[in-house]
């Protein structure tokens, strides 16, 4: 079903422009969390965001394609965001945004491959092979090269 | 620790939008995205009061995009519920990487006033690395059609 409030855009030009939204976003959260506080940080970036969102939900009515019962832990995926904030507005100013990426990557890459390999979240399976366990070598190395080690 | 902490937050990223994808999935990207908002800023709210909140320093100098992570976030769990029904996690999880390192490259590059070449090369290496992380899933696509 098209969305007409996101553009038709490729999904891996989207995809690539997700990346750089994350990254503009780890920064001015962390801006935001040094000038005031961790906590007070946290809930202002939620106000805001559901200021956007309340009334994109409320005006787009946009059915989901899956029926029946919904597992409880799909319900937990705010409160994982929360953390996440928490985490990166600790690393990112320490870090630089660049490395604390970095690091984001090899972290996304085996557990994106843990989700693939076992078919987590109702997402299909695809089984881990030799050529991804390369993958991940060769950019766990590209991270050591980029931190400095 | 801040080195580990990093690692685990990509961990959780995908963590985090594959619950949110999935929520899509079942009542829309909207409204998942609100979930996402109400239970997060309830989390939030639960921390504030559990640990207490700090006397906010409302005069420090705030620069008017740093109050901009919460639309960004928006943007990015709408953006990421669409694209991750639609291509896997792991080549999703490839691009959204590329567009991250080259923006915080730039970024980094910009506040420090120089190009670090072993930082670029590392970068270069982890794209090669998810490469060939990509390539396994394609070989791995055909031999699938084939059984």
């Amino acid at each position: 079903m098209p969305v007409s409030l996101v553009p038709e855009v490729p999904m891996p030009i989207l995809a690539a422009a997700v990346g750089a939204a994350i990254c503009l976003m780890l920064v001015a959260n962390a801006t935001l969390q040094q000038a005031l506080d961790p906590i007070t940080a946290l809930v202002i970036v939620h106000t805001v965001g559901l200021a956007l969102i309340l009334p994109l939900a409320a005006l787009v009515r946009l059915p989901g394609s899956r029926t029946g019962p919904i597992p409880w832990p799909l319900f937990t995926g705010g409160l994982v965001g929360v953390v996440l904030l928490w985490i990166n507005n600790r690393t990112v100013p320490v870090l630089g945004v660049g490395v604390a990426v970095g690091l984001g990557v090899l972290g996304q890459l085996i557990a994106s491959a843990v989700v693939d390999h076992f078919g987590l979240f109702g997402l299909e399976q695809r089984r881990f092979r030799f050529t991804k366990a390369l993958g991940l070598a060769v950019a766990g190395v590209g991270v050591l090269l980029m931190v400095g080690v | 620790m801040d080195y580990f902490l990093a690692t685990v937050a990509g961990a959780l990223v995908v963590l985090s939008m594959s619950l949110n994808s999935a929520l899509g999935l079942r009542i829309g990207i909207f409204r998942a995205a609100t979930v996402n908002y109400v239970v997060g800023l309830i989390g939030a709210l639960g921390l504030g009061v559990t640990l207490g909140f700090a006397t906010p320093k409302w005069n420090a100098e705030i620069p008017w995009w740093a109050w901009t992570g919460g639309l960004l976030g928006v943007g990015i769990v709408v953006a990421s519920n669409r694209i991750f029904p639609r291509i896997s996690v792991a080549s999703a999880t490839v691009l959204v990487i590329a567009g991250q390192l080259g923006t915080g490259l730039v970024l980094d590059a910009l506040r420090e006033g120089s190009v670090r070449l072993p930082r670029l090369a590392g970068a270069a290496l982890l794209v090669v690395g998810l490469l060939i992380t990509l390539k396994s899933r394609t070989s791995e696509a055909k031999s699938a059609g084939q059984s």
